[in-house]
């Protein structure tokens, strides 16, 4: 009797000792949006986005052309974007054509890198520009680095910039995950994502 | 954590042990070893809501007369949880993603305790514990944590029953509550622990 007892007890002891964990890798996934809360995003009519998703490196020279993301990716990301946008009553235009918003989205994989990217390495996309990007009337996402996958949008209005001025991004998007898995989930992970994004995102509604 | 801010909050249960009662060294004694439920309460409710499975306790008792006991108690409890995916606003900033919470609280007391029907086979008993609370609590969001790991004085009293078997070997029962003192890194933390355990000695 008293060996069962004390048996018992052992069992108690070990019972329940391993506390709940991620079990998917989509439960890592997480994402951010932010934006400037006093520009009237209502009033604008056209946005553009480039057909790529230019893929950070960290080591790029100005006039270097950027590396892209793989389209199976980029593309998900791209199209998802543009039907989000469309969706919310936006119109989409040509970067010649004077838009009212630029989407720039860019991807990460390094584990310690800085969302910083200097705006002359959209000069492939987008020439012109400034210095660098500002965030004005919030702060941009509370972290200085991104782990290992992580996607940025930013996006900007550029009427009345002048060349060598800091960009003022008045919406962020960050999406960050671990970039594992098929290439099928991948996209899924990425689409379910982008679209989450913009459904915490109802100020950029204009329906 | 600093060894400052360690014999701060272990410096009470230490100089009780040591310092007020010189001769207990004398004594009978037995040892405790227990597993615990804990039951949160207060803002450790706030934080996690769930019943905690993982929990043990050990401790020394003096028996310097027939119905008080002094000692020492050291105590784990883990709890943890998982949000499910949800967006969190913060200003103008939402955040969605699933969220993982996980508190480990570890105790070490000073305990007295006065005991009922001494050298009866059932012996009740209830009793004071006055110590430290050492917090590790960490909220896991995607790939990104927030840690916080505070000390809380902590006043811990509890009732129980023991029920003797032979050898000096006794079956135990209780109900500790813990209480945390709020300071300027976490709001007061509390849990109710429900424990069954032995103790062997005299």
């Amino acid at each position: 009797m008293k060996q069962l007892a004390y048996g018992l007890f052992i069992l108690l002891l070990f019972t329940g000792c391993i506390p709940e964990q991620p079990t998917y890798i989509d439960e890592l996934d997480l994402v951010y949006t932010n934006y400037t809360p006093d520009f009237n995003f209502f009033e604008k009519q056209t946005y553009a986005v480039p057909d790529s998703v230019v893929r950070y490196t960290g080591n790029l020279g100005e006039g270097d052309a950027p590396e892209m993301v793989k389209p199976i990716y980029g593309d998900a990301l791209i199209q998802k974007i543009k039907d989000n946008m469309n969706n919310f009553g936006w119109i989409e235009v040509g970067i010649g054509e004077d838009p009212d918003m630029v989407l720039l989205p860019i991807a990460f994989s390094s584990t310690t890198v800085n969302y910083y990217y200097p705006w002359y390495n959209w000069g492939w996309y987008y020439p012109g520009g400034g210095y660098g990007w500002y965030y004005p009337g919030y702060y941009p996402p509370a972290v200085t680095s991104y782990s290992t996958g992580t996607l940025l949008v930013q996006m900007i209005h550029p009427d009345g910039q002048e060349d060598g001025e800091s960009i003022p991004v008045h919406w962020v998007m960050v999406i960050d995950g671990l970039f594992e898995g098929s290439a099928s989930s991948i996209v899924n992970r990425i689409e379910r994502n982008t679209d989450q994004g913009f459904k915490q995102s109802p100020y950029l509604n204009k329906q | 954590m600093s060894t400052s801010r360690i014999m701060k909050y272990v410096g009470v249960p230490a100089v009780l042990a040591l310092f007020a009662f010189p001769s207990l060294a004398q004594t009978d004694g037995f040892f405790m070893a227990r597993y615990q439920v804990g039951v949160p309460r207060g803002y450790t409710k706030e934080y996690i809501d769930r019943t905690s499975w993982r929990g043990f306790s050990v401790g020394y008792r003096w028996i310097p007369d027939e119905t008080v006991t002094f000692g020492i108690d050291l105590a784990w409890q883990g709890y943890d949880k998982q949000n499910d995916y949800n967006t969190y606003e913060v200003g103008t900033a939402s955040i969605s993603g699933v969220q993982y919470r996980y508190q480990n609280t570890f105790q070490i007391s000073g305990q007295a305790e006065y005991v009922f029907n001494r050298g009866g086979d059932i012996r009740p008993y209830a009793g004071l514990g006055l110590g430290g609370l050492y917090i590790r609590r960490l909220t896991s969001f995607g790939l990104f944590e927030v840690e916080q790991n505070p000390w809380q004085f902590m006043l811990r009293p509890g009732v129980g029953c023991s029920f003797y078997m032979s050898n000096g070997t006794a079956f135990l029962i209780g109900l500790d509550y813990m209480e945390g003192f709020k300071n300027a890194e976490l709001d007061s933390q509390s849990n109710l622990a429900i424990t069954v355990g032995f103790l062997f000695g005299s």
